[in-house]
């Protein structure tokens, strides 16, 4: 039997209508709404503008709100990166029995709700809540602890929701090493914890790096944990973005707002790919000779 | 830092219930060139890698020039090892894969370079200091990792089945500039290998192991010319192994011939098992008084030898190997042939479980 050469194509027919259809055409149809100008009376105004943009990157009240999201999505990777790295590694240098418990047990939580999982966290980081009540009984602290509506509680919440994606991305990512190259840096008199930065991490930075995009993208994008955990005064872009279409009712404003944070997404991502490809030239890439 | 000695006492290592080394003594002198032959799964790999520091032992020593290093870890050990897979480091150039050991000995600036520059060219690849690894081909890739074993001047040199992942003929080239360099630079080596020519044509001494023992150390010539066991005999050439009995003047084989000189200490009936080699198999097209008459069945060309199945009948087949340019190299297939063997070609040992 021989496969019309027409198949290929038509086989990416559903899912070219499904991107087309649900993200192409809405994406082009916000950057258009992102021009428009607004009026407070009708919600769209009849005029073109750039006005939408210029307000976003010229007032210190979104440049703030950007910056946080920044330094957010930053901080949850990184944290992500420095739990899920050992989590990883002991996963496989454990044996079978563990190594399966241990992948039930990462990929759990994702199986509840997000909107549950940051109800749960309010429960325990209110200011008369598990944690508080726990640190005051013990003396710690007289007052309650500010541990939600700031940075705090939206760190807490989103590292925890995206810690299964790192370490899911950082385990294979560690099983591609051969067991060999770490034992040839030990014979060449290497210590463990020279092995360990000099050849395991370096090797292991291609799934760093993914795992790092994955949930960079993820943390600045999300949506309901900082509204529960950060409360209505902790803004990021995300947060913002809903408030303009669903509480100011400034659609322009607001598709300006998602646009600038999906430029903001790609410049990173690009940037990340490009030093991984720097970084680890020597292990992806090309065929040999 | 100075070459020295390696002996082992007493190796051994188990697993659960299953012993993969059983209590193996082995002394290897300064410079010298051994080598561990034997199937998969003897333990060759494992005494190796004990001897790396990378496996435990369960009990026993091991002495690198009379030194105790058998609880030292493999960094301190001063070792170089070349594995089956290369293992180079795949993020590093081939300068910083060889310069990685120099570097933990604290050499620096001119003499590093030097020194990897020195490491390359005895391995003839000193145009590809630049290079990842990937880009060089397998061979290529070898030498790089014999480069970076005997740049920081390892005390005692081990290789792991190095040349298992190379064509035949790249396993030639890497087997005369193992040599070389080990005759080059005298480095006490100690050579994993199953491959019977490889450590025949590499070694000074030859160990041979089967299920975790020592069956034989010797020369080349000692093993291969008299063997220790049946195991060795019928490990090293291309033995045929036949099943026979003792009887008067010589063996009875199954098929009722009585191959003449084989065994005649023994009780007449007693099963043996007979190892006789193909190249030491006379053959000839005249009848020959105590020769074993037979049929050409098979002829096989293999360039430099032709190697003939011959029919006795009964049900026993024996391989023969001749020179291609001998008298007797087209024989065809029906031509009756008379075998014989010299009676101390012959092997007899006790019939395998």
């Amino acid at each position: 039997m021989k496969a019309s050469p027409l198949l290929g194509p038509w086989l990416l027919f559903p899912v070219a209508v499904l991107i087309v259809a649900g993200f192409l055409a809405p994406t082009f149809l916000m950057g258009v709404l992102s021009l428009r100008s607004y009026s407070a009376t009708q919600g769209l105004g009849d005029g073109w503008s750039l006005l939408n943009y210029i307000r976003v990157l010229g007032d210190s009240f979104y440049l703030e709100i950007i910056a946080r999201t920044l330094a957010l999505g930053a901080l949850v990777t990184l944290i992500c990166l420095l739990l899920g790295f050992p989590l990883a590694l002991f996963i496989l240098r454990s044996g079978p029995r563990v190594q399966t418990l241990c992948i039930l047990l990462v990929i759990f939580p994702l199986l509840c709700n997000i909107v549950v999982r940051s109800f749960g966290w309010m429960v325990l980081l209110s200011p008369n809540g598990l944690v508080n009540e726990a640190l005051m009984a013990i003396g710690l602290t007289a007052r309650p602890v500010a541990l939600m509506y700031n940075l705090t509680g939206v760190v807490i919440g989103l590292v925890q929701i995206y810690l299964p994606f790192m370490v899911l991305l950082l385990v294979p990512a560690l099983q591609n090493i051969p067991a060999d190259v770490e034992a040839a840096a030990q014979v060449l008199r290497a210590s463990r914890l020279r092995t360990f930065f000099s050849i395991t991490v370096p090797l292991a930075t291609p799934g760093m790096i993914t795992g790092s995009i994955l949930v960079f993208v993820l943390s600045i994008s999300a949506l309901v944990t900082p509204r529960m955990l950060g409360g209505p005064t902790y803004k990021v872009m995300a947060t913002q973005i809903y408030d303009e279409f669903m509480v100011n009712l400034n659609w322009p404003s607001g598709a300006a707002l998602a646009f600038t944070l999906t430029f903001i997404a790609l410049v990173l991502i690009w940037g990340a790919n490009r030093i991984a490809a720097h970084v680890t030239r020597g292990i992806t890439g090309g065929p040999g000779q | 830092m100075p070459v020295s000695s390696l002996s082992i006492r007493n190796l051994t290592k188990t697993y659960d219930e299953l012993t993969v080394v059983n209590s193996v003594s082995l002394d290897v002198a300064e410079g010298e060139f051994v080598s561990l032959l034997g199937p998969s799964g003897c333990g060759k790999t494992t005494i190796l890698r004990m001897i790396a520091g990378l496996q435990e032992p369960t009990s026993g020593q091991i002495l690198f020039g009379g030194e105790d290093v058998t609880r030292l870890p493999p960094n301190k050990r001063n070792i170089g090892l070349v594995f089956q897979s290369y293992a180079l480091f795949p993020h590093m150039t081939v300068f910083e894969n060889v310069a990685f050991g120099l570097r933990r000995q604290k050499v620096s600036g001119a003499e590093l370079n030097a020194r990897v520059g020195a490491a390359l060219e005895q391995v003839r690849l000193g145009q590809h200091a630049q290079r990842f690894p990937r880009q060089l081909s397998g061979g290529q890739q070898q030498r790089v990792a014999l480069a970076r074993a005997i740049a920081p001047r390892p005390a005692i040199l081990l290789f792991d089945e190095p040349l298992s992942n190379l064509d035949a003929q790249l396993r030639e080239e890497m087997q005369i500039e193992i040599k070389r360099l080990q005759a080059d630079l005298k480095l006490t080596s100690l050579f994993v290998t199953h491959d019977q020519h490889e450590a025949m044509s590499l070694s000074d001494r030859i160990c041979l192991m089967s299920a975790g023992n020592v069956q034989q150390f010797g020369t080349p010539e000692q093993v291969y010319f008299t063997p220790a066991n049946g195991f060795v005999s019928g490990f090293l050439g291309s033995p045929n192994k036949l099943t026979a009995h003792a009887a008067s003047g010589g063996a009875r084989l199954i098929n009722g011939m009585v191959l003449p000189g084989a065994a005649p200490s023994q009780t007449a009936g007693h099963e043996l098992r007979l190892t006789i080699r193909q190249e030491d198999i006379t053959l000839a097209t005249t009848a020959q008084p105590d020769g074993l008459a037979g049929k050409v069945a098979l002829r096989i060309f293999e360039g430099a030898a032709v190697q003939y199945m011959i029919d006795l009948g009964g049900g026993v087949e024996v391989l023969a190997r001749v020179g291609s340019r001998g008298a007797l190299a087209d024989l065809a297939p029906g031509t009756p042939v008379w075998l014989s063997v010299a009676p101390d070609r012959i092997f007899t040992s006790e019939p395998l479980a």
